[in-house]
């Protein structure tokens, strides 16, 4: 082809009207949206729908109808984005939409971990089985562990009868019940770096197949004084992990409200530097659903 | 055909291309909207929801501000649309019934914003 064949005029006249046009579309007069879903709305008011969504749940209890409406907002984990958002509103002092809020992600946090709860009953018994407050759970290996009333989540709250007057059999390959057991701490542990905030208490929970649990709710204590907090809220750390500032010479008690092993006397544990100085070191409490 | 009267033909193709892919092909992808602007059948819901959270708690200026969000109308004007326009079955219509009865008098009190 020779260079003085190409029709200049016409290639010219082409990226000019191309390039106008673009300019039209995407810049002057951009299509307009008007029928969009929710899921491209602004986040805040993508908060506003979702804690109307809680508000509608906790009002009706239809599970599967929060569920879809959720779906819309195409979060990339509903519990995480309800419970943050229960975190804020809390951090807000709008304990009622936060506890709405909370009591969402826990519904579905519930129902995504599905957990068989049978207990064990001896074939030949043939007493009227009774509905009794203490239930009999065999937890790994253990005989018997009997859960106190008044534990928050036991599995009080599932009424179930059990034969009172009828000992569980020694261990057997019965499913292990989960429903409402209390989290264990696993680990304590105290740690001197200096990479990390002074006094920070770091709070861990996991299941037994060590996968972080987002949502719990944690509770801490002092002199008085309670804070209320949730895992999840730092996922670049981890989503079943959460953490409380703690003030030296403080002593605190710490506690899942799921119901947990508690503990008390957590205080900031003093550390030294390479040079001697002083500072003040974390603690780490890793719990375990079993 | 004169030079110039083939490029302006052209142009006005481009043109008619450029706008073509940019409207159709390759739009502008909108984020960060505003609930005004959704599907009707999702302000319906988001009425609906609305309506189900006034039962509980019974606060109507919580319920209007919560529909001042779909629009500048009034809200008992929003929610009388999401009647006429959504498929509720009883239960829902029931409550939006009961909602809308309620908001038809409200007017918003001084130094409310409406949101």
């Amino acid at each position: 082809m020779k260079f003085e064949r190409i029709p200049w005029h016409l290639l010219i006249g082409l990226i000019l009207g191309l390039g106008l046009g673009l300019v039209i579309a995407w810049g002057i007069a951009p299509a307009q949206y008007s029928d969009t879903p929710p899921s491209i709305l602004r986040s805040d008011f993508k908060d506003s729908y979702r804690a109307l969504i809680a508000s509608a749940y906790a009002s009706t209890g239809d599970f599967e109808r929060a569920e879809t409406r959720l779906a819309a907002l195409e979060d990339t984990n509903p519990v995480e984005a309800l419970t943050i958002q229960a975190q804020r509103e809390l951090a807000d002092s709008n304990i009622e939409l936060s506890e709405t809020l909370a009591s969402l992600a826990k519904a579905i946090q519930d129902k995504n971990s599905p957990v068989e709860m049978e207990l064990t009953s001896t074939p030949t018994q043939t007493q009227t089985p009774r509905v009794t407050s203490t239930v009999t759970i065999i937890v790994q290996g253990q005989e018997e562990t009997p859960v106190p009333e008044g534990t928050p989540e036991a599995p009080i709250a599932t009424p179930t009868e059990i034969p009172i007057n009828t000992r569980t059999p020694a261990p057997t390959s019965t499913p292990i019940p989960t429903i409402g057991v209390p989290y264990i701490l696993m680990t304590q542990d105290e740690i001197c770096s200096e990479n990390l905030s002074e006094g920070l208490l770091m709070v861990f929970v996991s299941d037994a197949a060590q996968k972080p649990i987002p949502g719990v709710e944690v509770i801490v204590e002092w002199g008085g004084n309670e804070e209320h907090f949730f895992t999840g809220l730092k996922p670049e750390i981890g989503t079943g992990y959460a953490d409380f500032t703690m003030q030296p010479n403080q002593s605190y008690a710490l506690r899942l409200a799921t119901g947990s092993t508690a503990v008390a006397n957590l205080s900031t544990p003093p550390c030294q530097d390479k040079d001697g100085n002083h500072y003040w070191g974390s603690l780490r409490l890793k719990f375990e659903h079993p | 055909m004169s030079r110039w009267l083939q490029a302006f033909i052209i142009a006005i193709l481009g043109l008619a291309a450029g706008l073509f892919y940019g409207w159709r092909i390759a739009p502008v992808e909108y984020v960060n909207t505003t609930p005004d602007t959704l599907n009707q059948e999702y302000k319906n819901e988001y009425t609906l929801m609305v309506a189900e959270a006034y039962q509980d708690h019974g606060d109507l200026n919580l319920a209007a501000r919560q529909l001042a969000l779909l629009g500048s109308a009034h809200p008992a004007e929003i929610v009388q649309t999401s009647l006429d326009t959504a498929d509720f079955n009883e239960q829902e219509t029931e409550f939006v019934t009961a909602l809308l009865d309620e908001i038809e008098a409200w007017q918003p009190s001084l130094g409310e914003s409406g949101l």
